[in-house]
């Protein structure tokens, strides 16, 4: 009979390959938990803001859209286009956020406009930008370098799940049993693909912070409660449809949302569930380059 | 016995929120101030009213075990949430129903109320329900079964109970009060407090080419636990109290000559839809706050 593979005993190399497996695992959750942290913010976040953290540039720019058509600044003319509307009131500018005052100059000088490309008109774009970096800036949102280091972080599991494999193969040549190990590569395979798979955060811990409490000062602005939006007015509505999606573009004005396929176009989804406080997942994507914002496509490409 | 204010306290232990409140009540009328009518639809705008003195909630929305989070908010900011039920049926000719009036006291304890209230009408005879609000006869006979049903309701009440007359679009043929004698009659029968509707006093006489003031001067002033104002409009020489337009300057004057008499404990603006910005709202209720000379809550 031959000696144990690589001089370690079945039994004593699996109880150290699962104890590294998990003490790599906590430390793991550990470092991506102080990488998403992010720092200690502590400002009030525009509506445009949140729905940023929960959607992206397009789901922003429905946001603002939204307060923009509760204005009667813009209506849509035809199939999934949006124009100033005919008979738009004088707009008094600047209008109350950048965003507004770029979105009513990018149709001014085109006329109308896809819905689908209004986050890539130049000048839309250029606020957006400015607005994720300022996010990022305020420890709201991760920057690209935090996003890479938090994909790096399963490297340790994975040197881990290597050393695995190539005990496996030779135990396999030297006859070994390793039933065991099988099960622990399992387990561990579908630990690292989940971490793998799992969605790059755009918000981080202070960013999440900041959506639950614009989450519960939302509260009455769940088309559930058939909010009074008019009363609520502009930065009310751009709220709604930060929290609650194309739900709420539906209860703020119907026809206008279906002409405009503003949920379709731009992604925005009807939940306001948890599942929102990640990136727009992989429609977001989808919709045009402008979708992704600034770092955005890393993580749907898992 | 009589239906005052600590009628069935003791059965079990209340909350201390709401022994603070009664012995803010007993013997006088809670002060209330300035408020709106909480509805969903406005929810955001009610809790962001900084001096909201109190709210009223429509009972039948609220489910005692779960009310909506909003309303606790403001009951723990310190803000009044008087339930207000319009299913009762206290004028109906058959008891209320039990489960109703524990259904309302069941709001009353979870919202803190200081007290709550209720329509003189009924929604429901012989089984058959209404769907809305009916005037009730003033006659000896109705007058009776009103009191044993009040009295059926405060005995199970935690807080005390106000009354609110309904617009009546008719008059019964056979009345054997007029309107004042038939309010101050029941009042004094049951001891329970008057909820006063100006909009609707105002609407009454008007269009009835009569003078609104001339019923508060045969009113028991002193039994207004508050009153409700809402805004209406004109339609083919009729005033509509519709709660959906804005407070007309004919019933700020009425308030006006209310106040003069004897300024209600509270006053409440009820909004019942097409709501306008929160900028016009906020200007009735300061011109509200104004004419009773409170302080504005906005």
């Amino acid at each position: 009979m031959e000696g144990d593979t690589w001089g370690i005993s079945g039994p004593a190399f699996i109880a150290g390959f699962a104890a590294a497996g998990a003490v790599l695992f906590v430390v793991t959750l550990a470092l991506r938990f102080l990488l998403r942290r992010g720092r200690s913010a502590s400002r009030e976040l525009h509506p445009y803001e949140i729905a940023y953290l929960i959607g992206g540039a397009s789901r922003a720019t429905a946001a603002a859209l939204a307060g923009l058509r509760l204005m009667g600044l813009i209506a849509s003319p035809a199939r999934g286009r949006v124009a100033l509307a005919p008979a738009a009131p004088a707009v008094r500018a600047p209008l109350d956020n950048p965003l507004d005052d770029a979105l009513v100059a990018a149709l001014r000088r085109k006329g109308s406009a896809r819905v689908n490309t209004v986050p890539a008109v130049p000048e839309v774009r250029q606020v957006l930008d400015g607005l994720a970096a300022g996010l990022e800036r305020d420890g709201y949102a991760l920057g690209s370098r935090e996003r890479s280091a938090l994909r790096w972080t399963v490297l340790p599991l994975l040197t881990l799940f290597a050393i695995g494999v190539a005990r496996l193969v030779a135990g396999l040549s030297n006859d070994r049993p390793v039933l065991f190990l099988v099960i622990a590569l399992v387990v561990l395979a579908v630990v690292v693909l989940g971490l793998l798979l799992a969605p790059t955060p755009r918000a981080s811990g202070a960013g999440r912070r900041a959506l639950r409490d614009a989450r519960r000062r939302g509260e009455s602005l769940n088309p559930a409660m058939s909010p009074a939006w008019a009363t609520y007015g502009p930065s009310g509505a751009a709220l709604g449809v930060a929290l609650y999606g194309g739900l709420a573009l539906s209860s703020i004005d119907p026809d206008f949302a279906t002409q405009a396929e503003i949920q379709r176009n731009l992604a925005v989804g009807d939940s306001g569930g948890s599942s929102s406080y990640y990136g727009g997942g992989t429609s977001s994507c989808g919709g045009g380059g402008g979708g992704c914002g600034g770092g955005g496509g890393g993580g749907c490409g898992g | 016995m009589t239906a005052g204010p600590g009628t069935g306290i003791g059965r079990r232990p209340m909350p201390v929120v709401l022994r603070r409140r009664m012995r803010r009540v007993r013997g006088m009328i809670a002060e209330l101030g300035v408020g709106i009518g909480w509805r969903p639809e406005i929810a955001g705008f009610v809790a962001e009213l900084p001096g909201l003195g109190f709210t009223e909630v429509i009972a039948e929305s609220v489910h005692p075990d779960r009310p909506w989070p909003g309303l606790l908010e403001l009951r723990d900011r310190g803000v009044a949430v008087v339930p207000h039920g319009v299913r009762l049926s206290l004028g109906g000719a058959e008891p209320v129903d039990p489960a109703r009036v524990a259904h309302l006291a069941g709001c009353a304890e979870a919202l803190g109320a200081p007290l709550v209230s209720e329509h003189i009408a009924f929604v429901r005879a012989g089984g058959l329900e209404a769907g809305h609000l009916l005037p009730v006869p003033r006659t000896r006979e109705a007058l009776d079964a009103l009191t044993a049903n009040i009295r059926r309701t405060t005995a199970e009440l935690p807080v005390p109970l106000a009354v609110e007359p309904i617009a009546a679009l008719f008059d019964w043929p056979d009345a054997e009060y007029d309107e004042a004698d038939f309010l101050t009659e029941l009042l004094d029968r049951t001891g329970v407090l008057l909820l006063l509707d100006v909009a609707n006093v105002y609407a009454n006489a008007r269009n009835r080419g009569a003078d609104p003031t001339a019923l508060l001067d045969r009113l028991p002033l002193e039994r207004i636990a508050y009153v409700h104002l809402a805004g209406g409009s004109e339609h083919d020489g009729f005033y509509h109290d519709t709660h959906t337009d804005p407070l007309p300057a004919g019933v700020l004057a009425l308030t006006a000559e209310l106040c003069a008499r004897r300024r209600p404990p509270g006053l409440l603006l009820e909004r019942d839809g097409r709501y306008p910005p929160a900028a016009e709202l906020r200007a009735e209720l300061d011109a509200l706050a104004a004419t009773a000379g409170l302080p504005a809550i906005t």
